[in-house]
């Protein structure tokens, strides 16, 4: 599927509205997927909005490293692809953004259709495991 | 015939008594969950994997022996 971008558009916060979505989709099955993607969607958000550390690229390469076939399903692997060719197509526009912060197109940028809103960025994420976990999440095979 | 760890992402719950009894082998990402080395185990190392598959509390790691290699 390919959709041309309008001149009224930003790349980036298409980029970060997909990449966001793709987080909220994982199926939770997983470890790397559901901590990976949130942590992807937060970072590419960051350098969206002007506020990454400036090794804001390099954190997106390793947290691409750490996601990639680390789960069960495609759904990961999709999603990186997705976002690491976004940030490789739009290089100049997210240093820009990375730079200066949101441009003027970015508020109104809803260009690329999703199915749903994407949920907030944190809300999909597993609380982090500090202790053993009391509760398996599936039954036991007999 | 060659040895190699195996893992189920889904079982996997981020215990990590796998990386505390082969760190040789396996560290732990940021979150805690494994990053396995996919190279096949030497015999030294088989007797720790082993055990290391065994400690698992989901059985999410496996020690795989396959007929080639």
């Amino acid at each position: 599927v390919v959709l041309l971008l309008s001149e009224s558009s930003c790349p980036v916060a298409e980029t970060v509205r997909v990449t966001r979505w793709l987080a909220s989709q994982s199926s939770g099955q997983c470890g790397p997927c559901v901590n990976g993607l949130q942590a992807l969607a937060r970072t590419v958000e960051e350098i969206g909005a002007g506020a990454a550390r400036a090794d804001g690229n390099q954190r997106i390469e390793r947290l691409a490293s750490l996601v990639v076939r680390r789960g069960a399903c495609g759904h990961p692997d999709g999603a990186v692809t997705f976002t690491l060719s976004a940030l490789e197509a739009f290089a100049a526009e997210f240093a820009d953004h990375a730079r200066h912060g949101p441009c003027d197109a970015c508020a109104s940028s809803a260009e690329l259709p999703l199915p749903q809103p994407a949920r907030a960025s944190t809300s999909a994420a597993r609380a982090p495991r500090t202790s053993v976990p009391t509760r398996r999440r599936y039954a036991p095979a007999r | 015939m060659s040895d190699r760890l195996r893992l189920n992402p889904i079982a996997c719950e981020a215990h990590g008594m796998c990386a505390e009894l082969l760190p040789e082998r396996i560290t732990l990402d940021e979150w805690g969950y494994p990053l396995l080395d996919d190279e096949p185990l030497p015999r030294s190392l088989l007797e720790h994997a082993r055990r290391a598959a065994q400690a698992c509390p989901t059985f999410a790691l496996r020690l795989e022996r396959d007929g080639h290699g």
